[in-house]
Parts: structure tokens; sequence; C-alpha cells
């Protein structure tokens, strides 16, 4: 397992994944790239082992495995 | 401590003088209402009051136990038996809030709100073994990381 690192620089690292602060923005309800800062409403970032995820602030889970395949083809 | 001559120490009855000194250096070296004495320890029974007030103190009532009452109100209490490595914010008897050094806030009667930076100004990782809360909206301030360790989650409110 690795860890999750956000940051309004460099957005989410996760194992070999990044996902800028943008792409963070557009695929998740409740996080929102402001000024170049990242802000999260209703969210929830868990590192639970083999189900990392996001739950945007609808209460919809997003793998980050998912995540990172449909952002990045990884 | 002060320098007293004693009739064995001198081998004879003390003189005017020597006996002059030793009151000297008695008075010189006492403390007396007004003074502000340094001591290198001090150990206190109960408490500590603050000058003619009754109901205003500082309270060591057992042992590994701190209390500050003002008023005749527990403002802060520290209490390492009943709940390690906590402070308590106190509205009277009974505490009103309590934090922990192991990462746990509880709140007790009176509280409805409680309140939160807005902004991760530092850098921040959940503590092992616990999930971490924020108050929404949240923002991480530039040059700043938020790191959810193994097995950790981090939830925006």
């Amino acid at each position: 397992m690795a860890e999750i690192h956000l940051s309004s620089d460099f957005g989410l690292q996760w194992n070999n994944v990044t996902i800028t602060p943008q792409e963070l923005a557009d695929n998740i309800l409740g996080i929102d790239f402001i000024n170049g800062l990242l802000v999260f409403d209703g969210v929830k970032v868990v590192n639970a082992l083999d189900r990392e995820y996001i739950t945007d602030s609808r209460g919809d889970r997003h793998m980050l495995t998912d995540l990172a395949e449909r952002i990045l083809g990884k | 401590m002060s320098t007293i001559v004693t009739r064995s120490s001198n081998g004879a009855a003390l003189t005017h003088t020597q006996m002059d000194a030793n009151f000297t250096n008695l008075n010189n070296d006492k403390y007396q209402s007004g003074n502000s004495p340094y001591f290198a320890n001090m150990y206190l029974g109960a408490y500590l009051y603050h000058n003619g007030d009754t109901n205003t103190y500082l309270g060591f009532t057992a042992a590994d136990d701190a209390r500050l009452v003002v008023g005749g109100r527990q403002a802060l209490r520290m209490d390492e038996g009943s709940d390690p490595d906590s402070l308590q914010l106190c509205s009277g008897a009974s505490g009103g809030a309590t934090l922990s050094t192991t990462g746990r806030f509880s709140q007790h009667g009176g509280i409805t709100v409680v309140e939160q930076w807005q902004s991760i100004n530092t850098n921040y990782t959940v503590t092992n073994g616990l999930n971490a809360m924020s108050i929404g909206p949240t923002t991480i301030s530039s040059g700043v990381t938020v790191t959810v360790g193994d097995g950790e989650a981090w939830t925006v409110v």
C-alpha cells in the first residue's frame, strides 16, 4: 500500500499515479481548484487496503485505480 | 541559609556584636509579605490561592491531577488518571470539552458549534491508526501536502 498525497501544487499522488489539481476538480464533485488552490468540501479520501478511493460530495465512490485509468489511461 | 554563629561553634558566649550579626543575617535572608520568593521546587498539599480570593485557585487534589478554578468554577482540568494525556476545558464541575494528545476531541453539554481554520497551512499527515476530519470547505495552501497513510481516511464534511 502507498500513501496518498494531496497538494494544491501537484494534485494527488498515489503509487506511480499523479492526478493534477485541475483533473481532480474536473472529476470529483466536491473538489474545486480555485485561484491555484485545491478546495475540499464534502469529500472523503480513504486509503484502505486494495480499495483506495475518494467519495465525492454526492456520495459516489471513485476508486483511485478507476480514476487513474479514466484520466490518465493507466 | 543564613550565617549564624552559635555558642557551641564559637566556643564561648556570643558577644553583642555576634548576636546582632546573627539577627541581621536572619533579617536580611527572610521572605516577608510583599516579597517575590524563589524556590527551586515547592510542594503543595492541595491548593494555591489567589491572594484575598477564596474561590480562585490552582489545585492539586490528587496524584496526576491539576485543576484551575476561577471564581468558584472549574475552568481547566488535566487528569492523567481518568483521561490520559488530555486537557479538559471546563464549564463548572463537569468538563466542557476535552482535547487529547491522542487526536481525540470531545465535548460535553453547552457547546453546539465547533470552529476550525478554513485552510491547512502546514504539512499534515493523518496519524497512524486514526482517521481525520475537517470542517469544509477546506483549502490546502500552496506548498503544503496532506498525507493519508495506509488504512487511514481524511473526511471533509
